[in-house]
């Protein structure tokens, strides 16, 4: 299961985590890169096998102040659009 | 004249009617006086090595504006006598082509008429030798030299390659000064422009298209199956539900105490029962974890699984 999958460049930042949250508590994984895939208008995630339960995943406009512990800064499709983010980790 | 005299020089007659006949078609209009020449782009040895000196003359002296406008119009220059060459020879290529064709079904033809009126066996023996040679050898020419690709394809794929080409030499011709983008460099791309004229280059980008294309369409598709189902705010929170519940009845069976681990034991039996998930009723809590585990796998794409199992996990907290 773990890997790198692309996902949808199209999602707001809200579905964007919600996507990748969904994934690493159902498919017991965890985040460890996102990037925009230079060949198409979408990003690419890539995890590894977890087994442990982690916080859900919160995203926002880079250096925007969020809860959390920030995971990783980094530029990704938003709603169609390259995007600074940063990825937090809630909880 | 005898009679098989006469009846070979019918079949030479035909064919001569048939070749000659190809001479009366025109596959493009008579070229305007102006244009056939080329004399305005007409860009001789000597004056490209003037242009060439001067320009090295302003990049010597860091007049790097001067440079690059000399630049530009030497390479200009020389695509202009690429375009013109390359034209003419599109238009013969086509026309060529189409002639040996015609001109070798005609000849065939010929030939065949011949071998039919003639009598005697051995001339019609070599009448139809000639055919099978003639026919042989457009064959070959086809394979050898075309690689049997047409000339539509050919023609296409040229025209395609060249316009990337341009488009490239007229961006950088036009973003980068000569520091970047020096003659010489320019000189090469040129020279790839060139060549993307040519059939040989055609018929290499043709194979390695059509290989290209196939490995995007597998990857195409391996991309459409892989990418991950888009997820709302709201199903987030289901996911996290059910992982939250796995942690507890993990961390209860793990702590090996007796009362724990029935209670979890009975707790999972209880939503998998509900989920509509077969399992062995006689299973230790342990397995029945795993089976459960196995169910959250199963919802990571599935929005309907995922519903149900967060349904499933929330009747048993409530109950």
């Amino acid at each position: 299961m773990a890997g790198t999958v692309p996902v949808s460049g199209d999602l707001t930042m809200d579905n964007l985590a919600a996507t990748l949250t969904r994934r690493e508590q159902s498919a017991f994984e965890q985040i460890t890169a996102l990037s925009i895939d230079p060949a198409q208008t979408r990003n690419l995630v890539t995890t590894v096998s977890q087994l442990q339960q982690l916080g859900a995943l919160s995203i926002c406009a880079a250096g925007a102040a969020s809860q959390g512990r920030k995971i990783l800064s980094t530029t990704v499709y938003i709603s169609g659009t390259k995007t600074n983010i940063d990825l937090y980790r809630l909880s | 004249m005898n009679h098989h005299a006469r009846n070979v020089l019918c079949g030479c007659v035909i064919t001569w009617v048939a070749l000659t006949t190809i001479g009366c078609f025109r596959i493009a209009p008579k070229m305007p006086p102006s244009l056939a020449p080329m004399a305005p782009i007409n860009y001789s040895s000597s004056a490209l090595d003037a242009d060439v000196a001067t320009y090295h003359a302003s990049v010597a002296n860091h007049a790097l504006d001067n440079a690059k406008t000399q630049r530009n119009q030497i390479v200009f220059r020389i695509i202009a006598q690429i375009d013109a060459a390359y034209g003419a020879f599109e238009l013969n290529l086509s026309t060529r082509r189409a002639g040996l064709q015609t001109g070798g079904d005609a000849a065939q033809l010929g030939l065949s008429a011949a071998a039919t009126l003639v009598g005697a066996s051995d001339i019609k023996d070599i009448l139809s030798a000639t055919s099978t040679a003639f026919q042989g050898t457009r064959l070959s020419v086809d394979k050898n030299f075309y690689e049997q690709k047409t000339t539509e394809s050919l023609v296409s794929q040229m025209r395609a390659s060249r316009k990337n080409l341009q488009a490239q030499i007229l961006l950088s011709l036009s973003n980068r000064d000569v520091n970047s983008y020096p003659l010489e460099s320019a000189w090469g791309d040129v020279v790839n422009y060139y060549y993307a004229g040519t059939i040989p280059s055609a018929l290499v980008d043709i194979a390695g298209k059509a290989g290209n294309d196939a490995v995007k369409a597998d990857q195409t598709l391996k991309d459409a199956v892989k990418e991950l189902t888009p997820a709302t705010p709201d199903q987030a929170k289901q996911a996290v539900t059910i992982r939250s519940e796995y942690e507890a009845l993990n961390k209860a069976i793990s702590s090996g105490n007796e009362t724990s681990v029935k209670a979890a034991g009975e707790t999972l039996a209880r939503i998998l029962t509900n989920a509509k998930i077969q399992f062995d009723p006689s299973a230790s809590a342990s397995n029945l974890l795993e089976v459960f585990k196995q169910a959250i796998i199963a919802t990571a794409d599935d929005n309907a699984k995922l519903q149900t199992l967060d349904a499933a996990v929330k009747s048993v907290a409530s109950q």
